[in-house]
């Protein structure tokens, strides 16, 4: 028998090595610099609760970067993810507490998919270490299903769409440094998990088409639904959730072809390096514009075109790479679909540019919160992270491109990677021009989009279901919940004879099914 | 007769409790868990011996042919174990507890005598000795669940009593059909009934009648109605049924059932396993979503269980060597976290008054050890790691797939999500603001708090050390791996 005990201490492992390096450095630097800005910016009085919920997210967050076996794995990604839901409801608001609460749904529905992927995988590889893992699937029945699983899990952490509308819930209401430290890693793990549990080069190829049109139509579409939404938060948690959509993509590129295996484990690195930082910087960005006012101010809001521009991937920044390590992966592949997906990635570039500059047009909208004379100590921890987000992606030998450093000399590559800005201004200025026509989209969406509209759903139809009228002994029982449609079926079955009848014909009729 | 100590002990402990009377409480209080503990060494002492290969057994012959015997497998001791040591903690906070209620000695007597039938159904070499001290249980548990005498309580007990001595009936009915097809059938790894040969309806029938006694107490869906009404008991009681002694003398006799009678082979073979499988996932996700419901706590954790033990059956009836060691390791882990969250429900009830989840803000700021206690055994609960119900959980898991079942698997992750569903809700009710008046900090009884914070340590430690000799876990694969050709971890 495979020794597939959980132990404690005994089988959970971690590793360090070249896919955990990047990782750590990432979740070190952001998990750190945030909860450095959520001591400096939280009152005294507050400190508690948040860092109550702050401290187990972060250890989990940054050892998940370590993790090598199954457990370890899921113990580290629980743990950054279920105390975050601390994080989101601080405020308190309505609003906040409806979001938590979507979070943590979703949350728990994709570490349920997670578990199931990685105890099926388990069984196959005969033991837990997470190479062991990815290497049985290539030859495993279960492959397809565990994959399946895993991509589900991933999907709700990266927030592909239609469940997108988590990444702008998670960023939306909590205090600004947990917020940039969820912006900065939270997806990330999604990223990690991809490169850790996906079993690359094995899949029919069909499967990397799907997995590329996914990522393809998050870029898009949740491009679009930021565009619509009216807090500057909301609008970086879509944008979060559209360049997760190109990483997906860069996933699905390496899927099939174990050609293109390498490069897309590059393009996943290098990107969530790149965005990582860049979302972290425009988290506490909004945050410092909102404490400052007068030259301060405009300081900080040139400082936020820095982090903005490298989302856009504009020349030298650390976007400038990405982009190039992505294009090269999807490059790599023949097939319609990767050329379709190729052909199309640039103008992915305008909806990012579009969510930017939708982005400055909120931030500089802010009324100053608190006229805040302490804003030095932010204000530097902020200044630390912009220039990790300028050097990074160079200084790192393992995201270095050398087609993205030919181009840096390259005028064409240049006007390639400018364009989809100028598009992106140019209609702007245009729906500027036009403000009566597009003045009833101007924040049709809440944050949260069809994620909102759903629980309200749910809740709504929760509340229309007919009721039936308890009798008043089963009232007593069951409390005033009671009437609800399955707790109609459970009061006729707590009966003696309805229950020993059922359990005698369901015996009966299993029996005879099982044994035809 | 060494074997027959942990039955014996806790019997004659109640006998002295009744002869003290209501008067004497620090004598009683004394020979209680005097009694505990003594029973809990020689427990101890026979899974050493266990553990070392060497399995007491005794009987006492009373018709020609028919033997009421003992023996202290691996198996059986794990179930003994879990409950002679947790009837030690519950005491301590039974006395805490009960500090003013009356009929005292009613109480502790039948509290012991139960723990005592509960040790004779974990120990019973055969299915008639099983059988027997399975109805002593029912009888005894009685007067602990209307101990209140409220019309409420009344009802509640004439309920279960209904429930059990109807499963009862069937597990009669069954144990004899069976003698007289296959004579005598003590239990055997792998199964008894190698002598039978063809019969395949009675033995469907038989395995029906078996199943349909045993779940009853396991509160096996549709047979669960009993659960729930017999909440009205009091919370050291509630602890006792739902977590240790009555609820897992029914799973632990449908382990018995598949593993050591029909065997997991027979069981497959006659369809009976798969049906019986396919009500278990039935019953889990049914528990799980009518517990989300649910606006009373205790309530809600007696729908949680209803869930949780049909975890261990369907562990059970899937036939697979790690499902089956998942089984009974949830068995235990099981025990000390539902314990945890009994406890905790009691103590808000017995301290400030509060029984609703809409009734819960401010509790965690005024009782912060009992409410991370709860927090650790909700977790553990719904399968986080590296807490004792993800051990339990993995191997239940990892055993539907490598079973040929993977969508137990599904039922298993499925219901992790729901049980952080009505789990969680209870914690974020619990840290909302609101008003007990009296100072933060302030926690129950100190015989009370005590009891949960040792239980919740329990889910910890059973999580870590789920690899190592001796820890729930690995203690169940040991037990287990003879029904499957001798396999060991």
């Amino acid at each position: 028998m495979t020794p597939l005990l959980p132990t404690g201490g005994g089988s959970l492992s971690f590793a360090l090595d070249s896919v955990s390096v990047p990782y750590l450095f990432l979740f070190g630097v952001i998990w750190t610099v945030s909860g450095l800005y959520s001591f400096v910016t939280t009152p005294r009085g507050a400190r508690r609760r948040i860092f109550a919920y702050y401290l187990p997210s972060a250890i989990g967050g940054v050892t998940v970067a370590l993790a090598a076996d199954a457990i370890s794995f899921y113990l580290c990604f629980a743990l950054m993810a279920l105390p975050a839901w601390g994080l989101i409801t601080a405020g308190g608001t309505p609003e906040g507490r409806r979001a938590g609460a979507i979070y943590l749904t979703l949350t728990v529905i994709g570490e349920a998919l997670l578990l199931a992927a990685l105890a099926l995988m388990a069984v196959e590889a005969g033991g837990l270490r997470l190479d062991m893992l990815v290497t049985a699937m290539a030859t495993s029945p279960v492959r397809d299903l565990a994959t399946g699983l895993l991509l589900a899990s991933i999907a709700l952490k990266i927030g592909t769409l239609p469940a997108s509308g988590i990444l702008p819930l998670s960023y939306a209401y909590a205090p600004a440094g947990p917020a940039s430290a969820l912006a900065g890693a939270s997806a990330k793990v999604g990223a990690l998990a991809m490169l850790r549990l996906l079993p690359a080069g094995v899949m029919p190829e069909n499967w990397a088409a799907v997995v590329m049109l996914a990522g393809l139509t998050t870029a898009f579409g949740a491009a679009a639904l930021g565009i619509l939404t009216t807090t500057p938060r909301a609008v970086l948690g879509y944008s979060s959730a559209s360049q997760m959509g190109l990483v997906l993509i860069a996933a699905g590129a390496g899927l099939a072809d174990p050609a293109a295996v390498p490069l897309s484990h590059a393009a996943i690195i290098a990107f969530s390096l790149h965005h990582g930082l860049a979302k972290s910087a425009l988290v506490l960005g909004d945050d410092i514009v909102a404490r400052t006012a007068g030259r301060a101010r405009s300081l900080a809001l040139a400082g936020l075109a820095l982090p903005a521009l490298a989302l856009v991937g504009a020349p030298l920044t650390s976007g400038f790479v990405a982009k190039y390590a992505l294009k090269d992966a999807v490059y790599a592949l023949s097939g319609s679909v990767p050329h379709a997906v190729y052909s199309l990635l640039p103008w992915a570039a305008v909806g990012t540019a579009g969510l930017m500059i939708r982005f400055f047009i909120l931030t500089a909208r802010h009324a100053q919160v608190a006229p805040d004379t302490r804003h030095r100590a932010p204000a530097a921890l902020w200044g630390g992270i912009l220039v990790l987000v300028a050097v990074t992606c160079w200084a790192w030998p393992a995201t270095w491109n050398h087609h993205a450093i030919e181009a840096v000399l390259d005028p064409r590559a240049l006007l390639t990677a400018t364009w989809p800005a100028l598009v992106a201004l140019g209609l702007t200025a245009v729906v500027r021009q036009t403000r009566g026509v597009f003045a009833r989209l101007d924040g049709a969406l809440a944050p949260g989009d069809i994620l909102v509209t759903g629980a309200r759903l749910v809740r709504a139809a929760n509340a229309a279901l007919p009721s039936r009228k308890p009798s008043e002994r089963v009232t007593a029982e069951t409390g005033p919940q009671a009437g609800r449609p399955l707790l109609g079926v459970e009061e006729r079955l707590v009966t003696w004879v309805t229950a020993s009848t059922l359990f005698v014909l369901l015996a009966v009729a299993l029996v005879l099914l099982a044994t035809r | 007769m060494t074997v027959w100590l942990p039955v014996l002990l806790p019997a004659l402990t109640g006998v002295v409790t009744f002869a003290l009377g209501d008067r004497r409480g620090t004598a009683r209080a004394a020979v209680n868990l005097v009694g505990a503990i003594v029973s809990s060494v020689v427990v101890v002492s026979l899974v050493i011996k266990s553990y070392a290969g060497e399995v007491l057994s005794h009987a006492v012959p009373t018709l020609p042919g028919l033997d009421f015997g003992v023996h202290a497998d691996l198996l059986g001791l794990l179930f003994s174990a879990v409950a002679t040591v947790l009837w030690g903690v519950t005491l301590v906070y039974a006395i805490g507890y009960m500090d003013h209620a009356r009929d005292r000695a009613r109480f502790f007597g039948f509290f012991a005598w139960c723990i005592a039938a509960a040790n004779g159904v974990a120990l019973a070499a055969d299915p008639i000795t099983l059988f027997i001290f399975y109805e002593i249980l029912s009888l005894t548990t009685y007067p602990l669940v209307v101990h209140s005498g409220s019309s409420e309580a009344i009802a509640a007990g004439r309920k279960y009593l209904f429930y059990a001595l109807g499963g009862g009936a069937a597990l009669l009915v069954g144990v004899t059909w069976l003698t007289v097809l296959a004579g005598p059938v003590p239990f055997t790894p792998g199964g008894a009934l190698a002598s039978v040969s063809g019969h395949t309806t009675e033995l469907r029938i038989i395995f029906g009648l078996l199943a349909a006694g045993f779940g009853v107490k396991a509160a096996l869906v549709p047979l669960h109605g009993w659960l729930p009404g017999a909440m009205v008991a009091p919370a050291p009681v509630s602890s006792l049924l739902h977590a240790v002694a009555v609820v897992k003398a029914g799973v632990f006799g449908m382990i018995r059932l598949v593993n050591e009678l029909y065997g997991p082979e027979l069981s497959s073979a006659l369809g009976v396993a798969q049906a019986l499988a396919v009500l278990a996932a039935f019953g889990i996700i049914f528990g799980s979503v009518v517990a989300l419901r649910q606006e009373d706590l205790k309530r809600r954790l007696a729908y949680s269980t209803v869930a949780q033990l049909s975890y261990i059956t369907l562990g059970t009836a899937l036939c697979s060597p790690l499902a089956a060691a998942g089984a009974l390791a949830h068995l235990a882990h099981h025990a000390v976290m539902k314990i945890t969250m009994f406890f905790t429900a009691g103590s808000l009830a017995e301290t400030l008054h509060v029984k609703k989840v809409s009734a819960l803000p401010g509790v965690a700021r005024r009782m912060p050890v009992t409410m991370t206690s709860f927090a650790v055994a909700a977790f553990a609960l719904a399968g986080i790691p590296p807490l004792a119900g993800f051990a339990s959980k993995w191997l239940l898991g990892v055993g539907a797939a490598e079973g040929g079942a993977p969508w137990a698997l599904l039922v298993y992750v499925a219901s992790g999500a729901l049980a952080i569903g009505y789990m969680v809700p209870i914690l974020i009710a619990s840290l909302r603001p609101g008003d007990h008046p009296e100072a933060a900090g302030t926690e129950s009884d100190p015989r009370m708090l005590w009891p949960i914070v040792t239980v919740a340590a329990l889910s910890i430690i059973f999580g870590l050390t789920a690899g190592l000799p001796g820890s729930p876990a690995h203690w169940a694969l040991t037990a287990i791996a003879p029904s499957f050709g001798g396999l060991m971890p």
